[in-house]
C-alpha cells in the first residue's frame, strides 16, 4: 500500500461544514488582495458566519489588518480555534511566525497549507474567504485542490496594463481548474475628488477583459483613505463607512444568492 | 524578628512560584495533549475511509509513522485513537501502531545533513527559554515552519529541506474483506 496522508480525509470532512468558499486571487502582488479579502469577510460577517483564511505563505498580513498580531489560536480536541474579531474567525501562518521570514520551497509550502487546512477547527461556517498568495504557483494550486466544498474566485487587479496582463493568466488558470470566477475587481481604480473621478493609476480595459472571459461582475474600488485609516488605527469599523465597503456589497449580494440556492 | 519575616516572605514567594510553574506545566501539557487528539482524529477518520474504499469489512491493524519534527507524544496519540475509533465500525477493533520516524535535514546551500537532536536544544532555547526545557512551539503545529526558526548548523543558511520525519502518515493498513 502506498503512503497515505491522514490530512486529506480530515480536510474534506472540515470543508463539509462550510457552505461556500471564496478564493481571493490575483496575478501579481501589491494589488490590495488582502485588504479586499478583509473587507469582503467583514461585509459578509454582518449577516453570516465567516472565516478568513490567510494563505499567503511568505507574507501573511491578515493578523495585522485585524489587529491580532499578538494573539495565538487556542487549542481544542478538534484542532486550533481561530481567533475571532469583528465577527470574523481568522487563521494565518502569521500567528505562528511573528516577524520571522518564512523561507519555504515548493513541497514545504504545499505541506504548510495542508497542515493549516487540517488543523483549523472552523466549526460550521456560511462562508470561508481565502486570501491566496499572488501568482499561479504551488499555493494557488494546493488551495484550489484542497478547498473541496462549493467555491468561486474573486480576482483582483489594478488599472495597469501589466497587472491586467498577469491577472489574465490567473483567469485562464481558474477557468481550467473549473473554479467559477464570481467577479473581477479593479482596485485603486480612481480617487474621488469633489464628485469627480481622478484616474491616478491610469485607465485600463478591465471591462473588456471581463467580457472576453464571460465574467459578468466587474467592481471598481476607489483609492479610499478611510480604508487605510481603518487599518492603521486598528478600528476596522471605519471600513463600514468607506466607498469600498459599499462597492463590495455587489459581491456580497451575489454570494448571498449562491448560498440561498444551495440551501 | 525582621529576618524571620523575610524568611517567611521568601518561603511564601517560593511556594507561589512553584505553584505557578506547576500550573504552567499543566497548561502546556493540556495544549500538547489537545493537538495530539486532533491528529489522532485525522488518522482514525482516514483509516476508516481508506479501508471502506478498499472494500474492508474490518480493519485489524493500522501502522502510523510519526515524524520526529512534529514532536507528537505517541502514548497520547495511541490512547486518543483508541477512544476515537469507537465511532467508526470498520476500525472499532483495530490496533493502532505508532512509530517515530527520525527527522533528517539537508542544507541546500552547503549540502550538510543533520538530525533533529542537533537542533532540538536550539528549538527549546528559542521557545522555552532553556535548551533543556521542552514546551509548546509553532513547529509542533506546522512542522514546515522549521525554516523560520532554525538554520543549517554548518553554514547558517535557512535554505534547507526536511528529508524525512516531517509529519504523520499511514504506512500500512491490515484489513479483512
Amino acid at each position: 500500500m502506498e503512503k497515505y496522508d491522514p490530512r486529506d480525509a480530515i480536510i474534506e470532512e472540515k470543508f463539509r461544514r462550510i457552505k461556500f468558499s471564496v478564493l481571493i486571487g490575483s496575478g501579481k502582488g501589491g494589488v490590495g488582495k488582502s485588504t479586499i479579502a478583509s473587507i469582503l469577510a467583514l461585509s459578509l460577517s454582518r449577516k453570516f458566519s465567516v472565516g478568513l483564511l490567510d494563505l499567503d505563505v511568505h507574507g501573511p498580513v491578515i493578523p495585522e489588518i485585524f489587529g491580532l498580531e499578538n494573539v495565538e489560536p487556542k487549542e481544542s480536541k478538534k484542532g486550533l480555534i481561530p481567533p475571532e474579531k469583528y465577527g470574523v474567525k481568522v487563521m494565518s501562518l502569521g500567528f505562528f511566525t511573528e516577524k520571522e521570514p518564512i523561507p519555504m520551497r515548493g513541497n514545504a509550502k504545499t505541506d504548510a497549507i495542508k497542515e493549516i487546512l487540517a488543523i483549523t477547527n472552523w466549526g460550521p461556517l456560511d462562508f470561508l474567504v481565502a486570501d491566496l498568495p499572488p501568482g499561479t504557483g504551488d499555493e494557488t494550486l494546493t488551495s484550489v485542490k484542497y478547498v473541496t466544498n462549493s467555491k468561486g474566485a474573486v480576482l483582483v487587479t489594478i488599472p495597469s496594463k501589466i497587472s491586467l496582463s498577469v491577472v489574465e493568466r490567473a483567469i485562464r488558470l481558474f477557468r481550467e481548474l473549473n473554479v467559477p470566477i464570481l467577479a473581477l475587481i479593479n482596485n485603486m481604480a480612481y480617487y474621488s475628488l469633489g464628485g469627480e473621478k481622478i484616474l491616478i493609476l491610469g485607465e485600463a480595459h478591465v471591462e473588456e477583459l471581463a467580457r472576453k472571459y464571460g465574467i459578468d461582475e466587474v467592481v471598481e474600488i476607489p483609492i479610499d483613505p478611510k480604508v487605510s485609516k481603518a487599518i492603521e488605527s486598528g478600528s476596522l469599523e471605519l471600513i463600514f463607512q468607506s466607498e469600498a465597503y459599499v462597492k463590495i456589497g455587489k459581491i456580497v449580494e451575489k454570494l448571498e444568492k449562491l448560498v440561498e440556492k444551495q440551501s | 524578628m525582621r529576618s524571620s519575616i523575610n524568611t517567611l516572605t521568601f518561603c511564601k514567594y517560593f511556594l507561589e512560584l512553584n505553584i505557578y510553574f506547576l500550573w504552567y506545566e499543566v497548561y502546556v501539557g493540556v495544549l500538547l495533549v489537545l493537538h495530539e487528539w486532533s491528529i489522532a482524529e485525522s488518522i482514525v477518520v482516514s483509516s476508516a475511509k481508506i479501508a471502506t474504499e478498499q472494500g474492508a469489512s474490518k480493519v485489524v491493524k493500522v501502522y502510523v509513522k510519526v515524524g520526529e519534527l512534529s514532536q507528537l507524544e505517541l502514548e497520547i496519540l495511541k490512547s486518543a485513537a483508541n477512544e476515537l475509533k469507537r465511532e467508526y465500525d470498520v476500525v472499532r477493533d483495530a490496533e493502532f501502531v505508532f512509530e517515530v520516524e527520525e527527522a533528517r535535514f539537508k542544507c541546500l546551500n552547503c549540502g550538510y545533513s543533520w538530525g533533529f537532536s542537533e537542533v532540538k536544544r536550539k528549538i527549546n532555547e528559542i521557545f522555552c527559554g532553556s535548551p533543556d526545557r521542552e514546551c509548546d512551539n509553532p513547529i509542533h503545529y506546522v512542522p514546515d515552519l522549521v525554516n523560520s526558526f532554525i538554520r543549517c548548523p554548518k553554514c547558517g543558511s535557512p535554505d534547507f529541506e526536511v528529508v524525512a520525519g516531517r509529519g504523520v502518515y499511514i504506512a500500512k493498513i491490515d484489513f479483512v474483506k
